[in-house]
């Protein structure tokens, strides 16, 4: 009997210790929430700095300071009577093609010059993004872009910046200053006829990238749940590659 | 009709089953000299009708995931960003499961058949809490209590060793739901006669592994 009752207590010992966690545990992140509302500024904030990124080589182009070559992909000018255009065919950047109007000019009589941007996911070239400017102005442009990406989902952003930029040719090094730029997030997901939340953010002071990266800047940012009816505001401060929150109650 | 088939031979061979381990008697002759001739009859014990009591713990089973862990193999995040921030000041505790707990009852009514009823109770423990503060937030917790209607088949029959195989149809609430189970003892195991123990492996909502402690005793009490 004590053999039958020992082996009774190694099998339900065996069970015990089989209770088992269904799945892991999730971790406190005090910042989780903040970092998640930078994560999405930020994603609008590096689409137009690569926009900013092709369209300061566009212009450099323009201006004769640089030639298109297989880095930034395929580019072709094309004489027309009344429009003069140069064609980037080019994916690097995130959007497939961006096309350069000049409004009749020729690049070196000066005028205003139009960029349009068209994404990879619409086969339409629409006028999703433009960039205003001179020729002439070989380091300072307006980018305005507005997204509605209606082929998959229903959101839109539309930003606006004014971007100057420098080109170290020895070390190969474009450096981006956004000097002011403001931007509205709307998403429509659940219902298309209402939004689901919205964030707007403007810069406090200019952001500044080298090569890829965000250097340094600070942006205020207004999250509004539609949804949830709450508010959350943030100021975002990136100092050496080093980002930091200060809630904005 | 390929299934009744099945369960009808199922069925033949425990009948014939139960034939062979019923009473039986066995006559042997001695010879001792050449004019005494003994003839010798064992007779087998005759089988009494037992009531069955049985508590024990079950490990997970397949059913625990889905009515314990709220149908999620694992956690997944919302892909809606109003969803992502809504929840980001919270967190959850790991979801522990507790264990499926039985008590049953049996009727033994012949050496290889009893039937009867079990109950079995499931939990599994979790808490959501504040990520900015650490205080819990709420209960995350969830139950599940099943009736089963039993039967067991005996196929190996000695007072203090029995070998078994058991199912059962279960009617299961998670308090939100009414649902539709099952379960089945495929290898079972008791060891003792009054108070004994149990150990067995099986599907369905008592767990995969089981074990506990049970006391039977006779029906019909013995006359003097």
């Amino acid at each position: 009997m004590r053999r039958y009752f020992s082996i009774l207590a190694v099998a339900m010992a065996t069970i015990f210790l089989c209770s088992c966690e269904f799945s892991s545990a999730e971790i406190p992140d005090p910042q989780r929430a903040n970092k998640l509302l930078w994560g999405r500024v930020s994603e609008g904030l590096q689409s137009e700095y690569r926009h900013a990124q092709v369209i300061a080589h566009l212009n450099d182009i323009m201006l004769g300071k640089a030639q298109c070559n297989a880095t930034y992909g395929k580019c072709e000018v094309i004489h027309n009577d009344s429009i003069y255009t140069l064609d980037y065919h080019g994916s690097k950047y995130g959007a497939e093609t961006y096309r350069v109007v000049t409004n009749g000019k020729q690049l070196d009589e000066g005028g205003e010059w139009m960029v349009y941007v068209k994404y990879g996911s619409c086969m339409q070239l629409v006028n999703i993004g433009t960039v205003s400017g001179s020729v002439g102005e070989n380091s300072k442009f307006t980018l305005t872009t507005y997204n509605t990406d209606w082929c998959r989902y229903d959101y839109s952003v539309s930003q606006e910046s004014v971007i100057e930029y420098s080109v170290n040719e020895i070390e190969e090094v474009l450096t981006l200053t956004m000097v002011s730029a403001t931007g509205l997030n709307t998403d429509y997901l659940r219902d298309p006829s209402s939004a689901d939340y919205t964030i707007d953010y403007t810069l406090l002071s200019p952001l500044v990238f080298k090569g890829d990266e965000l250097i340094s800047g600070k942006v205020d940012i207004i999250y509004r749940s539609i949804l949830e009816q709450t508010k959350r505001t943030l100021v975002v401060e990136v100092a050496n590659k080093i980002v930091t929150f200060a809630e904005n109650n | 009709m390929r299934n009744f088939k099945s369960i009808a031979l199922l069925l033949a061979v425990l009948f014939v089953a139960q034939g062979a381990l019923a009473q039986t008697k066995t006559k042997s002759v001695e010879i001792t000299d050449t004019e005494t001739i003994t003839t010798i009859i064992k007779r087998t014990p005759h089988f009494s009708p037992k009531h069955d009591i049985r508590i024990g713990i079950g490990s997970v089973s397949l059913p625990s995931y889905f009515l314990l862990d709220n149908g999620n193999w694992g956690y997944v995040d919302s892909y809606l960003f109003d969803d992502q921030m809504a929840n980001a000041d919270y967190y959850n505790t790991a979801r522990r499961f507790i264990g499926n707990y039985t008590l049953s009852y049996t009727y033994h009514d012949r050496s290889w058949l009893q039937y009867g009823a079990t109950v079995a109770f499931g939990a599994s423990t979790c808490t959501r809490k504040s990520s900015l503060t650490g205080e819990k937030v709420e209960n995350l917790n969830y139950y599940s209590l099943s009736l089963m209607p039993t039967v067991r088949f005996n196929w190996f029959y000695r007072e203090s060793v029995q070998l078994y195989s058991s199912v059962a149809v279960a009617f299961v609430t998670d308090f939100e739901g009414l649902y539709l189970w099952g379960d089945a003892t495929i290898l079972g195991c008791s060891f003792g006669r009054k108070v004994f123990g149990f150990a067995e492996f099986g599907v369905g909502m008592s767990g995969w592994a089981r074990a506990g402690l049970g006391y039977r005793f006779n029906a019909v009490k013995k006359q003097k």
